[in-house]
């Protein structure tokens, strides 16, 4: 029999495994698969001869949902793809929508930092849980516990600015929507910055023996693998490719301010361990200079563009104007029209490139809709780098790829 | 450069157009969007709203509509500067001054071009304070509604009435400020309740009552589809939401109903939904109809059927088609008769129709037609006889009276009662029921001494109409087949064709009754015609499509339909038909049903024919299949599916598929496309040259009128629409009963009020019903709906009850 009763069916053909050696089905229902991964690795001993990535086990069709919704609708579906980092993937939604109606250039400088501060905030929490698990996945507890502390903070001013922690559809075609934050806000985010360290997770992990020894020289990618991957975010940067879509095409305002862009060239586990650890420390920076802008800006400064094709109207003067009325109701019912034409536009989520493609016919919601998901690419190097490591390295490769599956099946 | 074309430059492009055209036609043809709010492409220019601005040069220094002005060599036009953009945007804030905050539950809203425009012209503050009117919410009739705080006063409600109905129900009244939309005659509105005005209103103010917030304009699905209701065949746009049936519009401008419908086609729809649907087969057992699975009903029907052809062989079984079915339906049936069957026991109860074809084929041959309305309209002269056309086929009628006003068609009214198109007429007479023939025989020339009392019109106005037809260089006689030609319809088509005989240039329109009285010709639902109306007798067509269809077919014509009910019948299929409330003789048919081994009735209502039915089979309406209509020009009109058929109900022509192959025979059909292809491929036109021979039609008695007898006029009236009509909740509420019509004068003199029960009597029977007095009856006549079961004019004269003595009291 083939083993793939699963989504995508794999390929290793169980009764033939060649010899003596074994089938081993990781997943989707193993700890340390982040979530419902299946890896049908064949074992020669402890060692990998071949591993086989299967997935579909969470696959709702969120393409295919983005264009029977309209615009607006489409945001809540985002949060839903890559959840550890929900306002970020809004971001980059919003923004090639905003690409395809050509209003890039009209955004207001309060939502460029806004849209900024919160995406590093989410990039934060993001590889909080990225520490986390990986550290957990090869033995630290106490990384764990420590990291995800730091991470709930985060949430907390997510629910603070639009409500929601995890899901939090943040944000409107426009600018800001109906989220803009105020000063109390900002100075949460301020003491928050204050308190931050990662000083505690780095004695813990960096110089720990056994950490080092899991890690260093483990799932090797070389530069021409993971160019030939289309990989993107950490993963490349751990193998001394200095790709940033933040500093390559900088959108939102990180033309605006300063920060690096750490690159290590081991490529190994611990080579990407460290890229993140030290992408840390510059979110820290770039948070710290936006709310710092935000203050700067004066109090009347617009959070969204001035189009009453794309915001809705003030709610309060909706029941006693009619100007006001017909502009809700056209954008509640058939939501923002991009002109026909077709838009891509890739973030640097923290996970790597995330990319929306739309094809507009002019209607109020996409003809067609195509997400370019950072861990569905970055997760193909898998079957080939596990090939010869023990299988307790394959636990540390996957974590040090970093994948959500929500977003790998979408 | 041409002389009937001009050049002008449009934001510095030039363009050419045709001389005539205005310079909003000409921005659209290079893809310049001008908004407008009171122009609609089937309405003349009008200039009300006044958002079509542009600049012209040479021309005064002002803004200008370009909707009204003409496109002229050398013009220059500014279509988009500022100032022109502040006046749009003025326009519509001095509009949205005065109107309501609606929008969340205005049915318009979605569809409103005043939202539109806002939201295209980025209006978003009002330099005004705002001060809606609050008038209440008008009702017009029973299906419209008026609300005046909405209405921006462009007058397309009062245009498209005028120009396109030719009935000016509504109007402007007052004046300035105070102007408001009213019916024309204050106290009385003259409504053919067409629904145009609710059609053509940008916003909410006109308002459909049956549609009233039942759904959101974006909430339905549509579908393209063809109106039941006529021979018009008028293309609708079905709009549905959750498998019901909401409202249908007219669709696109195309002919035949270029874009305007008639009552029916606009709130005619509501029977697809009705509760009286039979909605799953239903068995007969012990004098009872049981519900009962497909499966079962398919068991009884085809042992029934095979027991009758094993004891009584084919000759015993018949099928009956329907006009209210598509084509696709029919030939199925006729298919399954002549194949599976082996009887050319094949019917369709469309007597007028048919009688009407088979006389015009047998004297004027197979190139009679039928003509496109196109061809009618562009004949000099339109001769509108019998039946009023304004009643029965009320969108052509709206086209002839826009020829006449417009392109400056002559036409001549000879109907039996007062009728929407004399106020259009260059003459008008009322011709007395029974004496259509004898008028159409005088126009050929064959008039004698009874004439003029067989059609009560006098010698000079028969000199008249006379006269102008010899003089038209081109003459369309136009007639309805429908139910008031029972028994003279064959008559009829004679004298008409004695006219196309005696002169060139006439062309002849019998419009048929129902949506596909024509297909069911067409299809050859006779006992001696093949599909595609060619002769059984004609071996050729005998021997092609009995190849197609693999068998060899029975040369045998069947016998006439009452010949076989009272015969050979053991075994009766009906599709969509009334057999027994349609016939003659009712309870001579019930019985002969009654007495049969086998009969089926596949419909959508229950009916006379399905009390008698041993198997009631669940059909569909036009909304839920797809197939085709054949008008009354033999242009196929396509209905596409737009809800899944109610209940356990089935495409009809898939029932009889399935009974086909249930006996042995399954013809491989699993949609009605390959249906519609072998038909195409089939129907090949039969060349069948006419007699030509002119045939007196006079010889008609004179009635006997007076006292208190009246001679009988079967109208259709222009909301009934058969049995589905009377299912159909905003018809019936428009004609909720039968009613006798009768002159004042008659009412006077027989001391019957409007409104009082009355009896009328013929020899062969009696009905009890209102009266209603109505101008449009002349003296002499009383006029009384078909299609109501309860009042059948047919019980007061089987065979011809139209144009018979009938004595009309008070009840």
């Amino acid at each position: 029999m083939t083993v793939g009763s699963g989504a995508a069916g794999a390929r290793v053909d169980l009764e033939r495994g060649s010899g003596d050696n074994m089938i081993l089905n990781m997943g989707p229902q193993h700890p340390s698969t982040h979530g419902v991964l299946r890896l049908v690795i064949e074992l020669d001993g402890e060692e990998v001869r071949r591993c086989d990535a299967d997935m579909g086990y969470l696959h709702r069709g969120v393409e295919k949902l983005l264009e029977v919704h309209d615009y607006r609708g489409g945001i809540t579906l985002t949060d839903r793809m890559d959840y550890t980092s929900g306002p970020s993937n809004n971001m980059g939604y919003l923004m090639a929508i905003e690409k395809l109606m050509g209003i890039t250039d009209d955004i207001p400088l309060r939502a460029r930092y806004l849209r900024t501060a919160v995406a590093e905030l989410s990039r934060l929490a993001a590889h909080h849980i990225w520490l986390g698990t990986h550290g957990l996945d090869i033995g630290a507890m106490s990384a764990f516990l420590w990291s995800l502390r730091e991470r709930e903070k985060i949430l907390y001013l997510f629910e603070e600015a639009c409500g929601a922690r995890l899901t939090t559809s943040f944000m409107r075609v426009g600018g800001t929507g109906p989220h803009d934050v105020g000063d109390q806000w900002l100075d949460n985010v301020e003491a928050f910055l204050d308190g931050y360290t990662l000083d505690e997770i780095d004695a813990l992990l960096t110089e720990n023996e056994v950490f080092i020894e899991r890690t260093r020289d483990v799932g090797l990618i070389t530069q021409e693998q993971a160019l030939s991957y289309g990989l993107t975010g950490p993963v490349i940067r751990g193998s001394g490719i200095a790709w940033d879509l933040r500093k390559a095409q900088p959108y939102a305002a990180y033309d605006l301010v300063d920060f690096e862009v750490p690159v290590f060239t081991e490529g190994d586990v611990y080579a990407r361990y460290l890229v993140r650890l030290n992408e840390m420390y510059q979110s820290k920076r770039i948070i710290g200079q936006c709310v710092e802008a935000l203050r700067d800006l004066p109090l009347d400064a617009p959070s969204n563009v001035d189009l009453p094709q794309v915001v809705p109207p003030d709610i309060g003067r909706v029941p006693v104007d009619m100007e006001a009325m017909i502009n809700h109701f056209k954008l509640v019912m058939h939501g923002v029209q991009p002109p026909p034409g077709e838009s891509y536009f890739g973030i640097e989520n923290p996970k790597g490139e995330l990319g929306f493609y739309f094809v507009s016919d002019g209607t109020g919601m996409p003809y067609r809709c195509h997400v370019r998901s950072p861990s569905f690419v970055n997760l193909s190097i898998i079957e080939e780098i596990s090939v010869g490591s023990l299988i307790a390295d394959v636990v540390a490769i996957i974590g040090s790829v970093d994948i959500v599956l929500g977003e790998v099946d979408r | 450069m041409s002389s009937d074309t001009v050049t002008l430059t449009i934001d510095g492009n030039e363009v050419q157009v045709p001389r005539g055209a205005t310079v909003l036609q000409a921005c659209e043809s290079i893809g310049v969007e001008i908004p407008t709010l009171c122009t609609d492409p089937r309405l003349k220019p009008y200039g009300a709203c006044r958002m079509c601005v542009v600049e012209v040069q040479p021309g005064p220094p002002r803004p200008t509509a370009s909707c009204t002005t003409p496109a002229g060599d050398g013009m220059t036009v500014v279509t988009n500067s500022q100032s022109i953009r502040d006046i749009r945007k003025h326009v519509i804030e001095l509009q949205l001054q005065h109107h309501p905050l609606d929008c969340p539950y205005c049915d318009q809203a979605g569809t409103c071009e005043l939202q539109d425009e806002v939201f295209d012209q980025e209006i978003h503050q009002s330099p005004y304070e705002t001060v809606p009117k609050a008038h209440p919410e008008e009702i017009l009739n029973e299906v419209i509604l008026l609300n005046h705080n909405r209405c921006i006063l462009c007058g397309r409600c009062v245009r498209i009435c005028d120009e396109q109905i030719g009935v000016r129900a509504l109007d402007f009244v007052e004046r300035n400020v105070g102007t408001f939309i009213a019916p024309a005659q204050h106290d009385f509105m003259d409504c053919e309740r067409c629904g145009m005005c609710i059609e053509t209103c940008p916003v909410g103010a006109l308002l459909s009552r049956p549609f009233k917030h039942s759904a959101r304009s974006w909430q339905t699905e549509k579908a393209a589809s063809t109106c039941p209701h006529c021979s018009v065949g008028c293309s609708i746009l079905v709009e549905s939401r959750h498998g019901e049936v909401v409202r249908t519009r007219s669709n696109g401008l195309e002919e035949p109903d270029r874009g305007i419908l008639c009552a029916k086609g606009f709130f005619g729809h509501s029977f697809v939904n009705s509760d009286d649907r039979i909605t799953q087969p239903m068995v007969r057992r012990g004098g009872v109809l049981w519900p009962v699975s497909w499966r079962a009903a398919l068991d009884a029907i085809t042992a029934g059927l095979r027991g009758v052809l094993d004891t009584h062989g084919p000759r015993a079984v018949g099928v009956v088609g329907s006009p209210n079915t598509t084509n696709e339906d029919n030939y199925t049936l006729q298919r399954f008769a002549r194949a599976v069957l082996g009887t050319n026991n094949v019917y369709s109860q469309d007597s007028g129709l048919h009688a009407t074809a088979r006389t015009l084929r047998a004297v004027l041959g197979s190139e009679v037609g039928p003509h496109t309305q196109s061809e009618l309209l562009a004949a000099d002269l339109i001769l509108v006889v019998g039946a009023d056309i304004g009643q029965t086929h009320n969108v052509v009628g709206a086209h002839i009276k826009q020829a006449a006003r417009d392109a400056g068609r002559k036409l001549v009214v000879a109907t039996r009662l007062g009728s929407g198109l004399d106020d259009f007429a260059t003459v008008s007479a009322r011709v007395r029921p029974g004496g259509e023939a004898a008028f159409l025989s005088a126009l050929a020339g064959e008039a004698d001494d009874v004439t003029e009392q067989v059609t009560g019109i006098d010698a000079a106005a028969l000199d008249e109409i006379s006269q102008l037809v010899g003089a038209a260089g081109s003459v369309a006689v136009v007639w309805d087949t429908g139910v008031w030609t029972l028994g003279k319809a064959d008559k009829i088509a004679q004298a008409a064709a004695n006219l196309a005989l005696a002169r060139d240039g006439v062309k002849l329109f019998p419009l048929a009754e129902r949506a596909n009285s024509v297909g069911t010709f067409r299809v050859g639902m006779a006992p001696d015609l093949l599909p595609g109306a060619r002769p059984l007798a004609d071996a050729d067509a005998r021997g092609e499509i009995g190849e197609a269809w693999g068998v060899e077919l029975s040369e045998e014509p069947g016998l006439p339909f009452a010949e076989f009910v009272e015969g050979p019948m053991r075994a009766l299929y009906v599709m969509g038909e009334d057999v027994v409330g349609g016939a003659a003789n009712p309870s001579g048919v019930s019985a002969a049903l009654r007495e049969a081994d086998l009969v089926v009735a596949q419909d959508i209502f229950m009916n006379a024919t399905t009390e008698v039915a041993d198997v009631v089979l669940p059909g569909t309406t036009f909304a839920e299949k797809g197939g085709h209509y054949s008008n009354f020009e033999g242009r196929l009109g396509r209905l596409e599916p737009a809800i899944p058929p109610v209940g356990d109900a089935r495409p009809d022509w898939e029932i009889v598929a399935r009974i086909a192959a249930a006996m042995g025979a399954d013809f491989g059909w699993r949609s009605h496309e390959p249906i519609s292809e072998e038909l195409a491929r089939l129907s090949v036109a039969p060349s069948i040259s006419g007699s030509g021979q002119a045939v007196s039609v006079n010889g008609a008695d004179v009635p006997n009128v007076n006292g208190d007898r009246l001679v009988l006029a079967t109208e259709q009236h222009l909301y009934t629409a058969g049995v589905a009509g009377r299912h159909a909740p905003s018809l019936t509420l428009m004609l909720p009963d039968a009613v006798a019509e009768l002159n004042p004068d008659d009412a006077e003199r027989l001391q019957i009020a409007h409104g009082d029960r009355v009896h009328v009597a013929s020899a062969g029977g009696e009905v009890n019903l209102k009266a209603m007095v109505a101008r449009r009856v002349p003296s002499g006549v009383v006029s009384l709906p078909d299609r109501f079961l309860e009042a059948a004019p047919r019980q007061l004269d089987p065979r011809s009850p139209d144009g018979t003595a009938v004595r009309v009291s008070k009840a």
